[in-house]
């Protein structure tokens, strides 16, 4: 049954449960009158849209999918999903521990890692692009452009 | 005093540095004005607002030109806007005859892109002057007619853009309602308290996501089609084939371009259909004719000047760069709209002529740097895609020094990828985003000023014209002759 759920269809069910929390989360903050509206008139206009729409959506994809036309999949053959989720994880990473360690040592990990990424660069290679780019990138933004970078425990 | 502003020192510096950074960015597949503008924006704010406008809108019209060198030599569109020149600029290549393809693109968008704001100049005072009759009722119309248009000019069917502009809407309603000082939507996150930036939103969007797009694939280095770039200028044989494509492109690109939904990609299709439309020989497009290329140049060039009409005159921005370009404005302080002309002199006739000054500059960066962009193809996206993203933390992280606007950039980057895999486009949304507060209090303000009266929409003639106008663009896809318009369109692009 899931299977034969196409993505116009899982989408439109996303955006349908997001649109009711719009609406409900919009009564909450009042919607005052026509005269008078209030901070949620604008948003639970939005959410009510957003709910409708998506109800159009579902019932047009489910005509096409009885038509038979069919989607492309989301992961096409040979596409490289782990790197995905490497590169995503790496992003998160980043911003998380951009403070305890400091602008330039993250950097230089960050930038090291994802030359590394697939083994497309050798760790020697990765490894000092991800110290070159760091230096550069403090000496154009933080030097140059006076971004104020967090410093590390050891005061870079 | 715009050509007094355009050439103080430091915003002829500015200029050269965005349509420099422009054309490396047309030239680089894989990210594009809209990621471009939204990485530079934070940093911009350290330097003078005209200058930082300035170099902002030297991006946009600079990616314009460097697309065509891919498209040209590669057969891989830099940007958007020059799909179409793939079609025949890649097989003129194949034929021997690059030097003179890349010439003449680059005369077609210099010429159309001087055209283009000369039409600027003319047509941007009087119809600031009728923007200032516009009241809050004038201004909810002109936005839901803007985002009728855009809507109406994306791809995929129109029920996933309107949903896209309804989500940018309510995106743009998190944080402070200005009217009631109420927080909304923020669910204590004090960050949210201003709501969401346009720079981390629109960074994430379009830059990351289009860089974990790029990842899934392979990160080899592309296939460049070796050929000897010689004969840059153009043969008389080649102007005389090519001089009527490129006045219908410049013209048809500007007269699109002024359209909110508009812009360059439309109006590069549209050229091209043209073209072939009126040719003798229309069998030969294709397969490699200067006007394939001429045309559809012309026409993009045209529509990014023409792009600024609405931005500079009503303050709606005609697509998502403009609306990147709007979030400028009003970081800086500055009115954009009817009071612009009046209040920012300096910006408004400064930018003008900023980008008469920037098309020469392309024009002389383009044709012997040329050797150099093709170098700069060659740089294996494994080693630029960490560069990317590492601008895109950096910009972000620099708009607040912190980090939260950063998270938020990357969550919008997995959802921008999200939306590219589920055939959603995100243009709608940016811009629903930044005209999202505008429409807000417009519309709450129009209906208390009528008391809660609706049909005042309706019973002013200017209100009336304009949602006229974006119901007759919501019933434009009912019509057959339409829909096999669209469809050849979408062709094009496959």
């Amino acid at each position: 049954m899931l299977k034969r759920i196409n993505n116009d269809q899982r989408s439109c069910v996303f955006w349908l449960g997001c649109g009711i929390a719009i609406c409900i989360t919009s009564l909450r903050y009042g919607l005052g009158t026509l005269h008078a509206p209030e901070t949620g008139f604008v948003p639970f206009i939005a959410g009510l849209a957003i709910s409708l729409l998506a109800l159009i959506g579902l019932a047009a994809s489910t005509a096409r999918q009885r038509a038979g036309i069919r989607w492309k999949p989301l992961m096409p053959e040979g596409a490289k999903g782990g790197r995905l989720l490497l590169t995503i994880g790496s992003l998160f990473a980043y911003a998380l521990l951009l403070a305890p360690l400091g602008f330039t040592l993250c950097t230089a990990i960050f930038v090291a890692l994802l030359l590394r990424m697939g083994k497309t660069h050798r760790w020697v290679v990765a490894i000092a692009g991800g110290i070159v780019t760091a230096l550069s990138a403090y000496g154009v933004f933080g030097a140059l452009l006076n971004v104020q970078f967090p410093k590390g425990p050891w005061g870079f | 005093m715009g050509l007094q502003v355009a050439c103080q020192p430091l915003n002829l510096f500015f200029c050269f540095v965005g349509v420099l950074i422009g054309t490396l960015i047309g030239v680089l597949p894989g990210i594009g004005p809209v990621a471009t503008l939204s990485i530079l924006l934070p940093i911009t704010f350290r330097v003078p607002p005209v200058a930082a406008i300035i170099m902002l809108a030297g991006v946009y019209y600079g990616a314009m030109y460097g697309g065509s060198t891919t498209s040209i030599l590669v057969n891989i569109p830099g940007e958007a806007s020059s799909v179409v020149t793939c079609l025949d600029g890649y097989q003129m290549a194949r034929q021997g005859k690059a030097g003179p393809a890349l010439g003449m693109a680059a005369f077609a968008s210099f010429i159309a892109g001087t055209l283009g704001i000369v039409g600027l100049m003319l047509v941007a005072p009087p119809l600031s002057q009728m923007a200032l009759k516009f009241s809050p009722v004038e201004y909810c119309s002109l936005v839901i007619l803007g985002l009728t248009l855009l809507v109406f000019l994306s791809k995929g069917p129109m029920w996933k853009s309107l949903l896209m502009a309804a989500v940018g809407i309510f995106l743009g309603c998190v944080g402070l309602d200005t009217m009631a000082g109420a927080e909304r939507f923020s669910f204590g996150i004090i960050e949210l308290t201003d709501g969401l930036g346009i720079a981390p939103v629109a960074m994430g969007l379009f830059g990351i996501s289009e860089v974990l797009l790029n990842i899934e694939e392979s990160m080899g280095r592309r296939a460049i089609f070796e050929t000897k770039i010689k004969n840059l200028l153009p043969s008389a044989k080649d102007w005389s084939d090519s001089i009527f494509p490129i006045l219908r492109g410049t013209v048809l690109g500007f007269f699109l371009g002024i359209l909110p939904g508009g812009g360059a990609v439309i109006s590069s299709f549209f050229s091209y259909a043209v073209e072939k439309k009126v040719s003798k020989h229309p069998e030969k497009f294709g397969r490699g004719v200067i006007e394939g290329v001429a045309g559809p140049e012309a026409a993009n060039n045209s529509a990014s000047a023409a792009a600024f009409i609405p931005l500079l005159t009503l303050g709606i921005p005609s697509n998502a760069v403009t609306a990147i370009l709007l979030g400028a404005m009003i970081v800086f302080g500055m009115q954009p709209g009817a009071l612009l002309i009046q209040k920012n002199p300096d910006l408004f006739w400064g930018t003008i002529m900023s980008m008469y000054v920037g098309n020469i500059m392309l024009l002389v960066l383009n044709l012997p740097l040329i050797g150099i962009w093709v170098k700069i193809l060659k740089v294996p996206y494994s080693i630029l895609f960490p560069l990317i993203l590492l601008f895109c933390l950096i910009g972000a992280y620099s708009i607040n020094n912190n980090v939260v606007e950063m998270v938020i950039m990357i969550v919008f980057g997995v959802i921008g990828y999200a939306f590219k895999k589920f055939e959603y486009e995100a243009a709608p949304l940016i811009l629903a985003l930044v005209l999202g507060p505008m429409f807000d209090v417009a519309f709450r303000r129009s209906l208390m000023l009528s008391s809660g009266d609706l049909t005042v929409f309706f019973s002013r003639p200017i209100s009336l014209a304009l949602l006229g106008s974006a119901l007759l663009i919501l019933m434009f896809p009912l019509l057959p002759w339409f829909k096999k318009k669209r469809d050849l369109i979408e062709e094009l692009e496959d």
